[in-house]
């Protein structure tokens, strides 16, 4: 792009720098604000760095590769991009008088300059701006994904019978994430039994009902029979309030006695061990 | 162009019928296959049908309606029908379809579905 800008850039580095720090602790915002003198100094120089370079190799490239690796720093960091953003017109406003400065009695080189930097700080700030929205949504995604992988555990209690405790209220998003895992879990465990756990869901209504509801019938489909426990008196009012019928639907009290239902309808139950000789008796006693 | 004319086979083990669908089918060949089930249990008296779908992964309404009638219509001849591996997401479409086979048993796969025929055939003989 320019080489005489590269220059300048080089051999002024120290003052821009030095002014640039001062500016961006005073201006660029609260994030900036917190952060230790010399360790600005360095990003500032680092900053500089990266458009003298990308100056001297005429390749505005280097730059925004550079930006992409800050950006994502401090999108981690919890930096607005609006700050981000300032840091570059604060280098711009640094820029701009050196300029006018240096090449005062040249105005062919000195425009030229100009339109250099003012070229290379507005791609920045949209490189800035894209880079760091991408950066912002591959954060929310991860975030989303963890959230959804702990909000639908499927767990496998016994053979054939898996648990889903659910907590939490229930959108439709939810929902359907619930049931979709639910059933790869009756495919993958081979489950004949699932027992739906929504102690901890605090409210019912008539969409999350039929969300259950569904549920239960497309695990029946894949050949699991489903039972329902820990439905809160509160719960159960709103059930017969709005008249949903659950009637197709076996339910239990709690947990405990959900495993039990399920452990009796594959004949078998949980009892006290009987010892086996007399003499382990005598032991026990 | 015509759509070929697929024909699922249908398999005889001991009392019962086996038909598994392992190819997407076309509603031509879904009424073949229709037609042919009901035409083999008259043959075969078969007091059992197990209709394998774990191959399936897409199914439409047309199908479902007709895996259900083909049940009720199996019920009249005195057979007892199974379906048996239905994948998760054909599961999903058929309840957003609302075609929930009230009527059809379901297994989660083959073996399963044949024992439970056989334990629904040995309580009708025992009461018989």
């Amino acid at each position: 792009m320019n080489s005489s800008l590269a220059t300048l850039l080089q051999e002024k580095r120290r003052t821009i720098v030095q002014e640039l720090t001062r500016a961006v602790r005073e201006q660029a915002g609260p994030s900036y604000a917190q952060v230790a003198e010399e360790e600005l100094a360095l990003r500032m120089e680092r900053l500089v760095e990266a458009w003298q370079r990308s100056l001297e190799e005429n390749n505005p490239g280097i730059l925004e590769e550079f930006t992409r690796r800050v950006v994502r720093e401090r999108v981690q960091e919890r930096y607005g991009v609006e700050e981000i953003q300032e840091v570059i017109s604060l280098l711009r406003e640094c820029l701009l008088p050196l300029v006018e400065t240096a090449y005062r009695e040249n105005p062919e080189i000195f425009w030229k300059n100009w339109r250099a930097i003012e070229d290379l700080a507005h791609r920045s700030r949209l490189w800035v701006a894209q880079i760091y929205r991408e950066a912002y949504e591959e954060q929310v995604e991860l975030q989303r994904r963890t959230l959804s992988e702990l909000s639908t555990p499927v767990i496998k209690v016994y053979e054939n019978v898996l648990v889903l405790p659910l907590v939490g209220a229930i959108d439709t998003e939810r929902a359907k994430r619930i049931m979709e895992e639910l059933l790869l879990g009756i495919t993958r465990h081979q489950a004949e039994l699932v027992i739906i756990d929504i102690t901890g869901v605090p409210v019912v209504d008539t969409a999350v009902a039929n969300h259950l509801i569904q549920t239960i019938k497309a695990a029946r489909l894949l050949g699991a029979r489903s039972i329902l426990v820990g439905i809160s008196g509160e719960v159960a009012q709103a059930l017969v309030h709005l008249q949903i019928d659950l009637s197709g639907v076996v339910t239990r009290s709690n947990l405990q006695a959900g495993i039990e239902y399920a452990l009796e309808q594959m004949g078998l139950e949980i009892a006290p061990r009987i010892p086996e000789s007399p003499e382990e008796a005598a032991q026990e006693e | 162009m015509a759509t070929p004319l697929i024909r699922i086979p249908i398999l005889q083990i001991e009392d019962f019928l086996v038909a598994s669908i392992q190819v997407a089918l076309h509603d031509r060949s879904a009424v073949q296959f229709r037609d042919d089930l009901l035409q083999r249990i008259h043959e075969t008296k078969a007091k059992g049908l197990i209709i394998d779908l774990t191959a399936v992964d897409i199914v439409d309404s047309f199908i479902g309606r007709l895996i259900g009638d083909v049940a009720e219509m199996a019920a009249l001849m005195g057979t007892r029908v199974v379906v048996s591996g239905l994948q998760p997401a054909v599961a999903i479409t058929l309840t957003e379809l609302g075609l929930e086979l009230p009527g059809i048993i379901t297994a989660l796969n083959l073996e399963k579905g044949i024992s439970i025929l056989r334990r629904l055939t040995r309580e009708e003989e025992g009461e018989g």
